[in-house]
C-alpha cells in the first residue's frame, strides 16, 4: 500500500518534471515600460478630441490624429536621461519634456530584460496645455498613469 | 534534445525497480523483526553531465554523502558546482557558483522490504547557493531605436527548499544506484528585485515559481552497523498477500 502510494507520488513528480521541461520559451509578458499620460480639463478627466504625438526629431508618429485617447503611452529613451515629445491636442501643437533615470529590469528568462524609469521632472510649452504634473514617478511595464496633462 | 534526455533518464529510472520487483515476488518472512544494515553512501550524479553534452546551457557537478540513522531516516548532504550560460537574441546571461543542500531522507519502504538494500521515499532539503551572476549584454528595441546595455557581475546567496522523491537500490555490497526528481521552491534569490539572477546554481531558473530537476546517482556504499528493525506482520506494505499455511486442527470431539 505504502509502496504503491510512493510509486504514485514519484510518477506524478516525474510527469510534472517532464511537463515543466517541455514548456516553450515564448514571452507572453509586456516588456516595455511607458510613461502614461492622462488628460484633464479642470479637475475632470477629458480625452482630447484628437491627439497627435511623436518624439521630437523623430519621423514616426506614436499617435496620429487619434480620437478619444484617455491614457497616452509615451515611450522613453533609456540611452539618455530625458526626451521631448511633440504633442498636438485638438489641432494645437505643444512640446513636453520628461527627465528620468532608467534602470534595467529582468522580466523573465523567456522575455529577457527591459528598462523601467523613475521620473524626475516634466516641463511643457503652454499653447493649449496649462500645466503638466507627475502623479507617479515610477514608469514600469504595468502602464499606469504617471503624468497628468491639464489643458 | 530535451526529449532525448528525458528518454535516457526514463530508461535509467526503471533499472533499479527491477531488483525491487524480484524482492517483492520472492521474499516472505514470518518473523517480526529483520536485520537492517545501516549504510554510508557517497555518490555523484550522472544525469546533469549527460544533459550538458546534449544541451550545454549548464554544467552541473553534483554529489552527496549520506548516513543512515536507522531503517527509516537518513541524514544527507548534497553539494555541487554549476556553471550556467544563456545566450539568446535579447541577452547573454551567466551564473556560476557552489551550493549545499543538507537534509533528511525518509524511507517509506517497510524494513522487511528495504532490508538495507532498497530506498524509496522522499528527501527534504534546505538549499543554500553562493554564486556570481552577470548579464554581459542585453538589447532593448523601442520607438527610439536599439539600446544595448549590460549589468555588471554581482555576488549573491540564494535560499530554497527542496522536496526530492526517488528510489535507489544497492546493486552490490559496495555499489548503489538510483534516481531522484526534485521540486524546489525559492525562498530568496539573493538579488535585487529588478535585476534578480535568472539562474541559481543548485536551484535552476529563478523566474519559475517552482523549479524541477532530476538526478541519477551512482554511489559507493558500505554498511557500518546492523540493527534489528521491528515491523508488524501485515502485508509488508508491498501489496502482496502473505500465504498462510493451512492449520492442522485438533478437535477433541472429533473421531478423526
Amino acid at each position: 500500500m505504502v509502496f504503491s502510494k510512493l510509486i504514485g507520488a514519484i510518477t506524478s513528480a516525474l510527469i510534472l518534471f517532464i511537463v515543466a521541461s517541455c514548456v516553450d520559451g515564448t514571452c507572453y509578458d509586456d516588456t516595455e515600460a511607458f510613461a502614461g499620460a492622462a488628460f484633464f480639463s479642470g479637475s475632470a478627466q477629458k480625452s482630447p478630441t484628437t491627439l497627435t504625438l511623436s518624439g521630437s526629431g523623430m519621423e514616426g508618429k506614436i499617435y496620429n490624429n487619434k480620437a478619444s485617447v484617455s491614457l497616452a503611452l509615451l515611450p522613453l529613451d533609456p540611452k539618455v536621461g530625458g526626451c521631448s515629445f511633440d504633442i498636438t491636442i485638438n489641432g494645437t501643437p505643444d512640446n513636453i519634456t520628461l527627465n528620468y533615470t532608467a534602470t534595467p529590469l529582468m522580466v523573465s528568462g523567456d522575455c529577457g530584460y527591459t528598462f523601467e524609469y523613475s521620473l524626475i521632472s516634466v516641463a511643457s510649452t503652454n499653447n493649449i496645455i496649462d500645466s503638466v504634473v507627475i502623479t507617479n514617478t515610477r514608469a514600469s511595464i504595468s502602464n499606469e498613469e504617471n503624468i497628468r496633462i491639464y489643458y | 534534445m530535451k526529449r532525448i534526455s528525458v528518454y535516457i533518464i526514463s530508461v535509467l529510472f526503471f533499472l533499479p525497480l527491477q531488483n525491487l520487483g524480484a524482492q517483492f515476488n520472492g521474499n516472505s518472512s514470518n518473523t517480526d523483526s529483520v536485520s537492517v544494515p545501516l549504510n554510508i553512501r557517497i555518490g555523484f550524479d550522472i544525469a546533469h553531465p549527460i544533459l550538458y553534452f546534449i544541451d550545454n546551457n549548464a554544467l552541473t557537478i553534483d554529489g552527496y554523502a549520506s548516513v543512515d540513522l536507522d531503517e527509516k531516516f537518513t541524514v544527507t548532504f548534497n553539494s555541487g558546482y554549476s556553471d550556467y550560460g544563456r545566450n539568446t537574441d535579447g541577452y547573454d546571461f551567466s551564473a556560476k557558483g557552489i551550493y549545499f543542500k543538507p537534509g533528511i531522507d525518509i524511507n517509506l519502504l517497510k524494513p522487511q522490504i528495504s532490508a538495507g538494500k532498497y530506498w524509496g521515499g522522499i528527501g527534504l532539503r534546505y538549499g543554500v547557493s553562493a554564486f556570481t551572476y552577470e548579464t554581459t549584454s542585453f538589447t532593448q528595441t523601442n520607438y527610439w531605436g536599439n539600446t544595448e546595455a549590460s549589468i555588471p557581475q554581482k555576488s549573491a546567496i540564494g535560499h530554497y527548499l527542496e522536496v526530492a522523491p526517488g528510489f535507489n537500490a544497492k546493486i552490490t555490497n559496495w555499489f548503489t544506484m538510483g534516481w531522484r526528481v526534485s521540486m524546489s521552491k525559492l525562498l530568496y534569490s539573493g538579488g535585487k528585485d529588478n535585476i534578480r539572477p535568472l539562474y541559481i546554481p543548485g536551484y535552476g531558473q529563478s523566474d519559475k515559481g517552482v523549479s524541477f530537476g532530476a538526478s541519477y546517482y551512482l554511489s559507493f556504499s558500505f554498511s557500518y552497523k546492523t540493527i534489528k528493525a521491528k515491523y508488524k506482520e501485515d502485508n509488508a506494505g508491498a501489496g502482496y498477500e502473505k500465504y498462510d499455511e493451512p492449520k492442522e486442527t485438533t478437535d477433541s470431539n472429533s473421531l478423526f
